[in-house]
């Protein structure tokens, strides 16, 4: 039994002194075990949430198998996942680890600079100099991952996006309507579509984020870009009179039904359900939604105008809540050939080339390169589209993004969503003012 | 006594319609579209079958492989499990001294430590031996994280045991080995049933560690194959049932395969006192 003993003693032991040096060792970061390969073969990892099996994502890895192709000594893997919660647990457990794909799929923003700051992400506007062809097509979408204070482009953007208000052409046509222009037209509107048993515009706010990117719009129509920047600085405050009235309207548009009976039980899903199968007349959504729109059972019914304006604020008429949507960032610690093989990649995958295939197998849509529109796609709600954004002049992404308090973007939407079950409009505020208190 | 039947008929119905009321619901919203399944007709019966997804489930994201790849790593951390868990609980519980005492402890230990808290030095370890994408980095996780647990139930049974059984074993001159297979194990067969049947649910339905172990499609458990009908800003809520539809009937097959050796388990482990 002793023998049994030391044997089973010095196992364990052994066993943790090798789980201890393994996690505490100072590895070198930019060395992956996966990314050890021969040394005249490259190998790369990119990280997406491009990995579903809609017409986008499937032309995304068409694309790196065709980059595999014409380039032999570079091995991609790509390790796509689309499912928010499980890719931000990769993504930052890699932070973490020092073990991030050479590529990951990022979103910038304030809080993403501490990550530009460290050097974990690296400044592409070398790249971009070095290939003013490739850096020449695109869109100057780059904000959201600038920063004050610190030079440099941290990632390139791979959606261009902006938010608007689908319809239903035939419910209003019905109905002796036009899509409303104004949020006083489309509150007017609101008791003539119920009369007639329709939701005049749901929104699911069970998801946080549909309240939030409805209150996005409310500023850029109210105010314009110039408050994003003020609230960011401080120089305006969330529970300001200016912004309580905002909060007001929301919660006044909830309390008129425009949303819905129960905003708050619906989430985006339902939705995106209810306007599909005509029971809503309109949804605000993004450029994403062409996609699916196009192929339901309704596309010849759906058409697109911006999100309405103040009646009193013609000026904001032309701002939108848009811009860059994911962009792409590469890992700051490669060695030199796998940073090499990662900028390949990347500019493979941001050519015009590249968006006009999305723009085919999407039926239309808008990408964040100079292209003009393909003739031979045909799509209604994507020309709509185009043409509804013609006119804008400045586009913001969500508005406590620009904070720098990476928290902000949660707390402002859940207290958002607040308004849906009867918070009022001067706690919301409060509520959101204390956080950033709270954190001084 | 009529009345006191019919009172536990009625609560077993009750008790029927909230069990398979879930099973139901996922076998109808297997076939529906989206639109019909957020509707206000979540409930009815489809008015268009897709049994489609089913085909699609398998071609497009390949459940056939995920659904091997499952099965086996969860068999194999289960098998793991057991066999290491009953060794060590053997001597854990039978030996004596403060060595056996400190150890148990410090097995034991493992169960309070949460996993998420390990993803990151796991990451490190696992990036370091060049470990992704291997069955048996994942088998050997699953495996030590659910050993604690398994040798905290396993030895706390052993204990239990009479000590009469040790006794007439030394006395017809067992050694340790065979008195380990051939006594122990088999009395200990209900709570080894239940570890395993806990170990392989779990595994089963692992998904944090199979996200950042498993990159390849071809590795892809079911959890992982069924988020290939979730998409960035929409989701295909019809294959994703049909995906659960086929995967829980190998977990149903293993609990009623297990469920049974529990039973039988409980008779032949009785001693007489």
């Amino acid at each position: 039994m002793r023998t049994f003993t030391k044997t089973l003693m010095s196992i364990v032991l052994t066993g943790s002194i090798l789980t201890i040096s393994a996690c505490s060792s100072s590895t070198d970061n930019g060395k992956s075990g996966q990314q050890a390969s021969k040394p005249d073969k490259v190998s790369i990892r990119i990280m997406t949430r491009w990995a579903d099996n809609t017409p986008g994502p499937i032309a995304f890895r068409d694309r790196i198998k065709q980059f595999q192709k014409e380039n032999p000594n570079i091995e991609v893997l790509n390790e796509s996942i689309t499912d928010e919660s499980a890719y931000m647990t990769k993504f930052k457990t890699g932070i973490a680890s020092g073990d991030l794909p050479a590529i990951s799929q990022t979103w910038g923003g304030e809080s993403f600079k501490i990550y530009a700051d460290s050097g974990t992400f690296l400044d592409l506007s070398g790249a971009m100099n070095d290939d003013k062809q490739w850096s020449g097509q695109l869109l100057p979408l780059f904000e959201n991952w600038q920063f004050k204070g610190k030079e440099g482009i941290y990632g390139i953007p791979a959606e261009f996006f902006a938010v608007g208000t689908f319809y239903n052409k035939e419910i209003f046509k019905k109905l002796n309507l036009e899509p409303p222009q104004t949020l006083e037209e489309l509150l007017e509107q609101a008791p003539k579509l119920q009369a007639a048993g329709y939701i005049p515009l749901a929104l699911g706010a069970k998801d946080t984020w549909r309240g939030g990117h409805f209150f996005n719009n409310l500023v850029m129509k109210q105010f314009g870009p110039q408050k994003i920047d003020d609230l960011a600085s401080r120089k305006a405050q969330y529970d300001d009179p200016d912004m309580v009235a905002l909060f007001k309207l929301i919660s006044d548009y909830n309390k008129a039904g425009v949303f819905g009976d129960n905003a708050v039980s619906v989430d985006m899903n339902q939705e995106k359900a209810l306007f599909l199968s005509s029971r809503s007349a309109m949804h605000t959504d993004g450029s994403w939604f062409i996609g699916e729109a196009s192929s339901s059972e309704i596309k010849d019914k759906i058409g697109f105008v911006p999100f309405p304006y103040f009646k009193d604020k013609p000026e904001n008429k032309d701002n939108w809540m848009g811009g860059g949507g994911g962009g792409y960032s590469v890992y700051g610690k490669l060695k030199d050939n796998e940073k090499e093989a990662a900028i390949k990649l990347l500019k493979y995958l941001t050519s015009v080339e590249y968006f006009q295939k999305q723009e085919e197998v999407n039926q239309g849509g808008v990408y964040p390169v100079k292209m003009s529109p393909n003739p031979n796609v045909n799509n209604p709600i994507s020309s709509d589209f185009v043409n509804a954004i013609k006119g804008a002049k400045v586009y913001k992404n969500d508005v406590p993004s620009y904070d720098k308090l990476p928290q902000l973007l949660d707390r402002v939407r859940s207290s958002i969503q607040g308004l849906f079950v009867g918070t009022s409009p001067d706690k919301v505020g409060k509520e959101i003012a204390d956080e950033i208190k709270k954190s001084k | 006594m009529k009345k006191k039947n019919i009172v536990i008929y009625l609560f077993a119905v009750f008790w029927a319609a909230i069990t398979l009321y879930p099973l139901y619901f996922t076998l109808i919203s297997s076939v529906k579209t989206n639109n019909e399944i957020f509707g206000i007709s979540a409930f009815k019966l489809p008015t268009e079958y897709h049994f489609d997804y089913y085909v699609r489930v398998f071609v497009e994201a390949g459940l056939g492989r995920a659904l091997f790849n499952s099965f086996f790593i969860s068999s194999m951390s289960t098998f793991l499990v057991v066999l290491l868990a009953s060794m060590a609980s053997f001597y854990l519980a039978k030996a004596n001294g403060k060595i056996p005492g400190i150890l148990y402890l410090y097995v034991i230990l493992g169960i309070m430590i949460p996993f998420n808290s390990t993803l990151i030095p796991l990451v490190k370890l696992v990036a370091s031996v060049n470990g992704y994408n291997s069955y048996s980095t994942i088998i050997v996780i699953y495996a030590t994280f659910h050993i604690p647990f398994a040798i905290f139930l396993i030895s706390g049974y052993i204990r239990g045991l009479n000590k009469e059984i040790d006794e007439s074993a030394l006395v017809d001159g067992c050694g340790p080995v065979r008195y380990l297979f051939s006594f122990v194990i088999p009395i200990c067969m209900p709570i080894i049933s239940t570890t395993a049947i806990l170990t392989f649910l779990f595994t089963y339905n692992e998904l944090i560690f199979a996200v950042l172990f498993l990159t390849k499609k071809e590795m892809y458990t079911i959890s992982l194959s069924m988020l290939s009908f979730v998409g960035e800003r929409s989701v295909e809520m019809g294959p994703i049932f049909a995906a659960i539809v086929i995967a829980i009937l190998p977990m149903i097959t293993v609990y009623l395969l297990m469920q049974e050796k529990v039973i039988g388990g409980l008779s032949t482990g009785a001693v007489k006192g």
